[in-house]
């Protein structure tokens, strides 16, 4: 009888989340509309409304690891090393420049079918080298020791690691200046600027609500100030209870003490909302009590990428379900 | 010092350690509040809130940590006087390499299913643990004699086989290399009542051996040859031991994966204290693996609360200059 109540619940939760994608999908159409027109214009024309952008080569852009890179041409040849990169550059309409991503590489589609040029952690020298890129969109972190060696391959290369929405938007406009599609980055980052707006507009109407998100459960660790779920959550009407800065290994005592109104967790970490109640000490949760449990889509909400305006609105309606029922 | 003096004292400490560890916290909890926590528990009375962080989060992993500690201790001794060898700790014989392929195994199979996974990570560093030990029992009495060197050669070359299987799967799962990483560096964040009843008659069953047999342990360091003149039943002996010994590693490492330094340094410690008779040392070294476990895991979650660091950490950096400090008083001692 429990199960089957929430089963239900979970059934509403998961209609207000449709629901919103399809808000949110509906906005980006206008976007992608836009966006296609300039591209279509792009290619016919040669030198059409986009004059200016495209003579902007070669540019001199300052990536998110303080480098100072040159592109000097219109790149042909992209390789990405980052799932998020990939998407910014699908988005930007460029998804036929890209030779080369990771493993890691799933959306849109399309990509899985391009060449793979190792994972995220790892990427492949010789095969980035055998794909002769002329833009190599790379990130920082893990691949930092070998942002060196990657240049020596000939092509510039442009790390990429926004830490909130405001670099996001940043990292975007980069990307479609290294690109030479400006004009569709402004577009992309105005289309994400609205959706992410409207969201927050919507869930003004409640106070913001405690809660806390679990990224992995055995150690605890979660995302506190300072990273882009934290930013995320701020813009879905959350208020994260951990002010600590970074990923963290988070105390179970003080998740007990914090008592989030509502729990979040990435699907990696966790699948079944359910399991919650079996662990030591969750039964006096009151976002368990209450069913204030929630799972999210790694890749919508971890991934810096146009994706997140879909992850803000999961979040969203998993903080304020009430408001996004009443919106369908 | 006299033995019937440390004895007490490491009792005093250990309960010591116990209340600290269960008063103390990254949340401050009153002791009036703890009290009636425990009050309510015991009696089945209706709970308040708080009582969870209490019964729920604190008791049993203050329990697990006394546990793990007086595992990984009391396999360290038995290793130490098996192999004769200061160097032995529980971990020497690939039983770290097998438990941490068989958790691997667990969370590269089961990505996603946590449900599933709770239970099943600690299942599958036990079974790895245990069949690896009887893998490598079994490739040391290859040709019909169980000794010392071949098994601890047998132990190596199955160890390193193992840790390269490990990183093979691992390569293969990569989305789980923190969970495995984390499970590597081991902890006790996940403590339950469940973990606590789990290990707790793994630990008394393993105990049997070093307690029942204090007097075979002594003769066992004069040597196989020397043993088996003055009674013990070199052969099998070593069987029984090893298994014991493989018993208590298995219970640790399931609950709480591979926590360093404890089970090396512990008896050596005590040794230094009250010398090598294991019928002062096995005891003393139950009780002082408990004591050095609580306490680091107080330290672990307390020292930088809310946020939690993995307690290996905290048995190195504190084990080591312990030991230093041990060995210097002795020598200044003489």
């Amino acid at each position: 009888m429990i199960r089957r109540s929430r089963a239900r619940s979970n059934t509403i939760v998961w209609g207000a989340v449709i629901g919103a994608l399809a808000l949110v999908a509906a906005l980006a159409l206008v976007g992608c509309g836009s966006e296609t027109a300039a591209t279509e214009g792009a290619g016919e024309a040669g030198v059409p409304e986009d004059a200016g952008s495209a003579a902007a080569f070669p540019i001199t852009l300052t990536d998110d690891a303080g480098r100072e890179v040159t592109v000097e041409a219109e790149p042909q040849r992209i390789v990405s090393l980052a799932p998020a990169n990939t998407e910014i550059v699908a988005e930007l309409g460029a998804l036929d420049r890209l030779v080369g991503v990771t493993t890691y590489d799933d959306y849109p589609p399309e990509v899985t079918e391009l060449e793979k040029v190792g994972d995220f952690i790892t990427p492949n020298l010789e095969v980035i080298a055998s794909l002769e890129p002329d833009l190599i969109l790379a990130t920082t972190g893990v691949q930092g020791d070998v942002l060196a060696q990657l240049e020596d391959l000939g092509a510039p290369v442009i790390a990429i690691d926004p830490q909130n929405l405001k670099q996001l938007y940043v990292s975007i406009e980069t990307v479609g200046a290294a690109i030479g599609t400006p004009a569709e980055a402004e577009t992309v980052v105005a289309d994400m600027r609205a959706g992410i707006d409207f969201i927050t507009e919507t869930v003004s109407a409640e106070p913001a609500m405690p809660c806390f998100i679990e990224i992995a459960q055995d150690p605890l660790f979660t995302a506190g100030a300072g990273t882009l779920l934290d930013d995320l959550i701020t813009a879905a009407g959350g208020q994260n209870v951990v002010a600590e800065e970074g990923y963290v290994g988070y105390s179970l005592e003080q998740l007990l003490q914090d008592d989030p109104a509502v729990y979040l967790a990435t699907l990696g970490s966790m699948s079944d909302p359910s399991q919650l109640e079996a662990r030591a000490g969750y039964d006096a949760l009151s976002a368990v009590k209450n069913e204030r449990v929630a799972v999210l889509e790694d890749n919508l909400v971890s991934r810096p990428g146009p994706r997140v305006v879909q992850g803000v609105g999961q979040i969203a309606v998993a903080l304020h379900p009430d408001l996004f029922d009443a919106a369908e | 010092m006299r033995p019937s003096r440390t004895f007490a004292l490491l009792a005093l400490a250990l309960v010591a350690a116990l209340v600290a560890g269960v008063a103390l916290g990254a949340v401050a909890v009153s002791p009036a509040d703890i009290s009636g926590a425990l009050g309510r528990a015991l009696t089945g009375a209706e709970r308040s809130p708080a009582d969870a962080i209490v019964i729920d989060v604190r008791l049993p992993r203050v329990l697990l940590a006394a546990l793990v500690g007086a595992c990984l201790a009391s396999a360290g001794v038995l290793y130490q006087a098996l192999f004769r060898n200061a160097l032995a700790d529980p971990y020497i014989l690939g039983i770290s390499s097998g438990a941490g392929l068989g958790a691997v195994l667990v969370l590269a199979a089961t990505t996603g299913a946590t449900a599933m996974r709770y239970g099943a990570v600690p299942a599958g560093a036990f079974a790895g643990a245990a069949l690896t030990m009887a893998l490598v029992v079994r490739l040391a009495s290859f040709r019909g004699r169980l000794d010392t060197t071949s098994l601890l050669l047998a132990g190596i070359a199955i160890s390193y086989t193992l840790a390269a299987l490990t990183s093979f799967v691992m390569v293969f799962a990569r989305e789980q290399m923190s969970a495995v990483v984390f499970w590597m560096m081991g902890g006790l964040t996940s403590a339950s009542w469940e973990y606590v009843f789990a290990i707790a008659p793994m630990f008394l069953l393993g105990m049997i051996v070093p307690v029942a047999s204090t007097r075979a342990l002594n003769l066992m360091l004069l040597g196989d040859e020397r043993a088996g003149q003055l009674g013990v039943p070199v052969e099998r002996f070593k069987l029984v031991v090893l298994a014991a010994g493989s018993l208590l590693v298995a219970a640790a490492v399931s609950v709480s994966g591979l926590i360093g330094f404890v089970g090396l340094m512990t008896p050596h410690m005590v040794r230094l204290v009250l010398g090598p008779d294991h019928r002062t040392l096995v005891p003393a070294s139950v009780l002082a693996g408990a004591i050095l476990m609580v306490l680091a895991d107080l330290v672990a979650r307390t020292v930088l609360a809310p946020v939690e660091i993995p307690v290996g950490i905290v048995t190195a950096l504190a084990g080591g200059p312990f030991f230093v400090w041990l060995l210097v008083r002795q020598e200044l001692g003489r």
